[in-house]
């Protein structure tokens, strides 16, 4: 067990190391003079030949690129990501400033999820086979497969523009951030309703159940007492998951809605080749998502006693 | 479930994007030209407090800085109200006083400014001579576009403390237009990264990327102005930006594309204008095809220019017919209309006969070439591939291809022909001066023409705007005779606003000028 978890934690910290490598790499190749770019975002308008030179030795510019690399890394080992090149401030202060609007949208797009998805999967499965089931079916793969940018369009079209309940663009608050929650609650609702009632169906069918309404529980007390607490694990690594995209920082939804979170920060880092800032994008993302899947396996382990005995 | 590694190659392929140098570039902009105003504002006695607040969306980017000594902060500050230039030019491209009183030749190298009075700027100190002095002489050394227009050993003297003279190294007829252009706005230093300036509207905030906050400057000269507020919103996606005015989100929404601008429902009020940007093909001159004047010119009469703005524009904007878009108030000489026979007549003179497979051919060479195109317009892929048919139907064979830079593809020479788009300005001379004369930054094709660099040094040293309106005339005739270039269209500038809460907007074929005096809001 232990040597699984050691496992586990060492290839998080692998894949992180391979995307810095990446990330640093594209920095290093991307076009422009980050020196001079940086003295112009410092306000120094026309930089003079030496100052570009000055400031390339400052930053390490002409160190071979295995130096360069170290020194970049331990930076970031230390908090420091460089600086940004059109405002010349540390880019972790301007990502730390937009990651609370996507932390907040990742929590309500979490709690509509669950709080739709759980109820759908459970009346599916013990309903299995009737109409409604069907029904649900069918609105999770439509979930699922519609685009995301045209959700979001029909959204703004119907209660931004037409019926004018919500605002049309995205902000920090409740109003503004519910167009954006639905629209990307709605494939999760999809997903995570198809496997609540998958594992729910499992559960139904395990012989404990059985023995439950044998004892006399209704079914459903027999599902809330017995089934339910068997459903979470297969649930748990699913939303776990599902976070920590949603705290990457959804570049698509973002964008779209002008809401002020760390996915449209790295598209608009990338249409102005601003490459520190989409470095340090690229790396939070990864960042995350390992932690992502060193949680899911704690919570799988405390939750789950099949896993502890292995 | 969507993973970590489809994510990733999400952001990584965007930094590669990058990384390749195939950011979306700028269109190349010939620096914004000479811009144009508001109705001329006599100070008026203080009227009514300011009122409403006004939300426009953009699609543009919203500067990274206030500071109008970087970037083109200065044309931005110039569209919400806040930056001024000492001339400008009105909606029917007449060139006016705005903080200069009056502009006088002394003598052909020298120009005399007299200051409008009771000017301050927004720390409240007076606008001396002193002052404007220091704030051209900034954006000289600054801005690198600023010498496109004024000479940079241009020698400025403070002769007291509401005149000043410039005295140019030689001749410059237009210098009093070229001081309207935006990289000439009267600034202070910056404090705290935002320029000290004199329009109505005071600059209070910026969030990188996505909004800009402006409030009345109350000691304003022409009297406090009418908006209590006014927020600038960058929305990136173009229907998103049109479901916002729609939700009243937003009041305004400017450089509407024109599908966007063809959906919105009736209620909204829209004023569309053809703008001062021209798109037009550059062609190469130092190589075939078109080092052949009869084929430029078999070119330039093959394409329909209304089909063009039909298929790509909604039918919107206009179509060019020379080197100056009609919106810019210069006389025309049309040369460059639709005569497909004529064209077909141009190439059987010039030798070119159709080969077994449509295409035509002279001593063994097949008449193609490719057409370069580039994103940064929308429409300039599709005019090309409605090019690429127009002239297939005459026996060329034209393949076109889009890249992401299109400086870098153009300007070492190796190319046969290339869309393009500039803003154009209204002085006669920046046209020429820019993509036509020896050495002009845009002349890419390497064109040269000994009666055009006459004419252009004439018309450099002339400022009787009577004889420079006829040098312009002479230099579109040589134009329409040698077709150094294939102009297409005038996209159009439409603009978008809720008509109940908007009022006193004035259509302008220039986007510089947005925000005036008489923009009110009704809440």
């Amino acid at each position: 067990m232990l040597a699984q978890l050691l496992a586990r934690i060492s290839g998080g910290l692998l894949a992180l190391w391979l995307v810095s490598l990446l990330a640093f790499g594209l920095m290093a190749l991307a076009p422009g003079e980050p020196a001079r770019l940086l003295l112009i975002a410092e306000g120094v308008t026309m930089p003079t030949p030496e100052l570009v030179a000055a400031k390339r030795a400052e930053l390490r510019l002409d160190d071979p690129l295995p130096a360069r690399y170290l020194h970049w890394l331990s930076g970031a080992l230390r908090g420091d990501f460089g600086a940004c090149y059109r405002s010349g401030r540390p880019v972790w202060a301007i990502y730390s400033e937009r990651f609370p609007a996507t932390l907040m949208l990742a929590g309500l797009t979490l709690a509509l999820s669950l709080a739709v998805a759980l109820p759908l999967g459970l009346i599916a499965a013990i309903r299995r086979g009737s109409v409604l089931d069907a029904l649900l079916q069918a609105l999770a793969v439509l979930g699922a497969a519609a685009p995301g940018f045209w959700v979001a369009l029909i959204l703004m079209l119907v209660f931004a523009a037409t019926l004018r309940w919500l605002p049309a663009l995205g902000s920090p608050t409740l109003a503004g951030m519910l167009l954006p929650a639905i629209t990307l609650a709605l494939p999760n609702v999809a997903v995570l309703s198809r496997l609540v009632r998958a594992a729910t169906l499992d559960v139904l069918g395990q012989p404990f159940m059985v023995t439950a309404q044998a004892k006399g529980y209704s079914s459903r007390e027999a599902v809330w007492r017995h089934g339910l607490p068997n459903v979470w694990p297969a649930v748990v690594t699913a939303i776990t998951l599902e976070a920590a995209y949603l705290l990457t920082g959804t570049v698509i939804i973002e964008t779209v809605f002008a809401y002020p979170g760390v996915g449209r920060l790295a598209v608009d880092a990338a249409l102005l080749g601003n490459m520190p800032v989409l470095a340090l994008c690229v790396l939070m993302a990864a960042g995350i998502y390992v932690l992502g899947n060193w949680l899911a396996d704690l919570l799988m382990f405390t939750l789950d006693p099949r896993v502890r005995s292995i | 479930m969507r993973s970590l590694v489809h994510y990733l190659t999400t952001l990584l392929a965007l930094m590669v994007l990058v990384a390749c140098g195939a950011a979306p570039t700028t269109t190349p902009v010939a620096t914004p030209g000479a811009q144009l105003p508001a109705a001329t504002t006599a100070p008026t006695a203080p009227t009514a407090a300011s009122r409403g607040e006004l939300r426009i969306g953009t699609g543009l980017s919203i500067p990274a800085t206030l500071d109008v000594t970087q970037g083109s902060t200065g044309f931005t500050m110039i569209t919400y109200g806040a930056g001024e230039t000492l001339t400008r030019l009105t909606p029917e491209q007449q060139l006016e006083p705005w903080l200069a009183e009056t502009i006088t030749e002394l003598d052909p190298n020298t120009w005399q400014v007299t200051l409008r009075q009771n000017v301050r700027f927004h720390d409240g100190s007076p606008m001396t001579a002193e002052a404007v002095a220091a704030s051209l002489q900034d954006s000289l050394t600054a801005l690198p576009g600023a010498k496109n227009f004024v000479p940079a050993d241009t020698a400025i003297t403070v002769i007291d403390e509401r005149t000043l003279t410039l005295r140019t190294p030689a001749p410059a007829g237009n210098l009093p237009y070229s001081l309207a252009n935006w990289n000439f706005v009267i600034h202070r230093p910056a404090q705290d990264g935002i320029s000290i300036l004199t329009g109505m509207y005071r600059p209070v905030s910026l969030e990188k990327d996505q909004e800009f906050v402006l409030e009345p400057f109350a000691d304003y000269w022409g009297g406090p102005p009418p908006l209590a507020r006014l927020i600038v919103r960058k929305i990136t996606d173009g229907n998103a930006r049109a479901l916002a005015l729609q939700s009243g989100d937003l009041d305004m929404l400017t450089n509407v594309p024109p599908d966007i601008a063809a959906s919105l429902p009736a209620d909204i009020s829209q004023t569309s204008v053809p703008g001062t940007r021209l798109h037009y093909m550059i062609l190469n001159h130092t190589r075939a095809p078109f080092n052949d004047v009869k084929v430029r010119e078999a070119a330039a009469w093959a394409i329909d220019r209304e089909a063009l703005l039909a298929a790509t524009l909604n039918g919107q904007g206009s179509v060019a017919a020379n080197m100056y878009p009609p919106s810019v108030g210069i006389e025309i000489v049309p040369a460059q209309a639709t005569d497909v026979e004529k064209a077909k007549r141009l190439l059987d003179e010039a030798g070119w006969v159709a080969g077994a497979d449509g295409v035509r051919v002279k001593d063994g060479q097949r008449l193609e070439f490719t057409l370069y195109s580039y994103p940064g317009r929308p429409e300039l892929t599709p005019i090309a591939i409605a090019i690429q048919a127009q002239l297939g139907a005459i026996g060329f064979a034209v393949k076109v291809e889009e890249v992401q830079d299109i400086t870098s593809q153009i300007e070492g020479g190796e190319f046969q022909a290339s869309m393009f788009s500039v803003r154009v300005a209204s002085d006669p001379q920046y046209m020429p001066g820019v993509t036509l004369v020896e050495g002009a930054s845009y002349n890419y094709g390497g064109y040269r023409n000994d009666a055009l660099e006459a004419l252009f040094k004439e018309l450099q040293a002339a400022s009787d705007p009577a004889e420079r309106q006829k040098l312009a005339r002479q230099m579109q005739e040589i134009v329409a005779k040698d077709t150094p270039n294939i102009y297409l269209v005038v996209p159009p500038l439409i603009t978008a606003f809720n008509g109940k809460v908007v009022s006193g907007y004035t259509p302008h074929p220039d986007d510089l000028y947005l925000v005036t005096r008489d923009l009110k809001v009704t809440r």
